[in-house]
């Protein structure tokens, strides 16, 4: 590997580590684990480091890393779990704490009860600010399929907070899209 | 430097088909691009876009999700980096320059 392409990859990878730390937090609800991902990714990009192609978007190409190992993880994982008990996954699913009003400890839980794939679409658009063809080349799916994650995950989240929150959203009586989340086929 | 601010910006637009194909192996294949790129379709949160299978929310509740998204996200951001994971950037870089320089 020529020296200034790894120094360049190098000096990527240090201004890219904040937004690759948040986008594994975000994915994994859990800072612990998020460091130990992002550390993997970051052991991978570089060991591959000569397979990135110059001009192409680095952070898409560190994302892919991190979420591809992110969810063969917890494939991994989830095999090994589902042999010991339902407690996991009933754990996984129990509903945040109803009290207090909106606020970003609200928001937090509420984000951890959205599905990874769909929290993960959410996060790449609307925090990341990627396209959502971006967001697809990074996910490895459809172009609508983003736009369907994007969209669920906003309901559920909606569907969760308005529980709590109805008044700061303001005079919105009936809400009727809050009132009918999708439900039934996932992808 | 230069190449690779340039690449974390300016990048966006060139990730296509090529991009990704070989960033791990279960990348599953990098999916063909969009034949028909939606027009500089703004990925805010604001953006009405419908899908047949989801009901759109109300505008308002997409906005403050939206917002708290990115005021959420934006603490993560700017979270400290702990100290093994810079200490792991360290000795990349110490591991690049150490055994031997090409140039």
């Amino acid at each position: 590997v020529a020296a200034g392409a790894s120094n360049d990859i190098h000096q990527a990878l240090v201004a890219a580590m904040p937004n690759l730390r948040a986008f594994a937090i975000s994915l994994c609800g859990d800072v612990t684990m998020a460091n130990d991902l992002v550390q993997e990714t970051v052991m991978k990009a570089w060991a591959n480091r000569e397979k990135f192609i110059p001009g192409t978007n680095f952070k898409a190409w560190l994302f892919t890393i991190l979420r591809n190992t992110y969810f063969s993880n917890l494939r991994r994982s989830r095999r090994e779990i589902q042999d010991v008990d339902g407690q996991y996954a009933a754990l996984m699913s129990s509903p945040p704490e109803q009290n207090g009003h909106l606020d970003l400890q609200d928001f937090a839980r509420a984000l951890e009860h959205v599905s990874p794939d769909q929290r993960e679409a959410l996060i790449l658009v609307g925090a990341e600010g990627f396209s959502y063809e971006e967001a697809a080349v990074v996910c490895g799916c459809a172009v609508g399929t983003v736009k369907s994650r994007v969209n669920r995950a906003r309901n559920r989240i909606a569907e969760i907070m308005a529980m709590t929150s109805i008044d700061n959203i303001g005079p919105e009586p009936t809400a009727p899209a809050l009132a009918v989340p999708a439900r039934g086929s996932l992808d | 430097l230069g190449l690779l601010k340039e690449t974390v910006t300016a990048g966006l637009h060139d990730m296509t088909k090529r991009k990704d194909q070989d960033a791990t192996s279960d990348a599953a294949g990098a999916p063909s691009v969009p034949p028909a790129a939606p027009k500089a379709e703004q990925s805010t949160m604001n953006s009405q876009d419908h899908d047949v299978t989801v009901p759109a929310l109300d505008n308002r509740i997409q906005g403050l999700i939206g917002r708290q998204l990115r005021t959420h996200y934006d603490a993560l951001v700017n979270d400290k980096i702990p100290d093994n994971l810079l200490k792991l950037l360290d000795d990349l870089a110490k591991s690049e320059h150490d055994p031997k320089k090409d140039n």
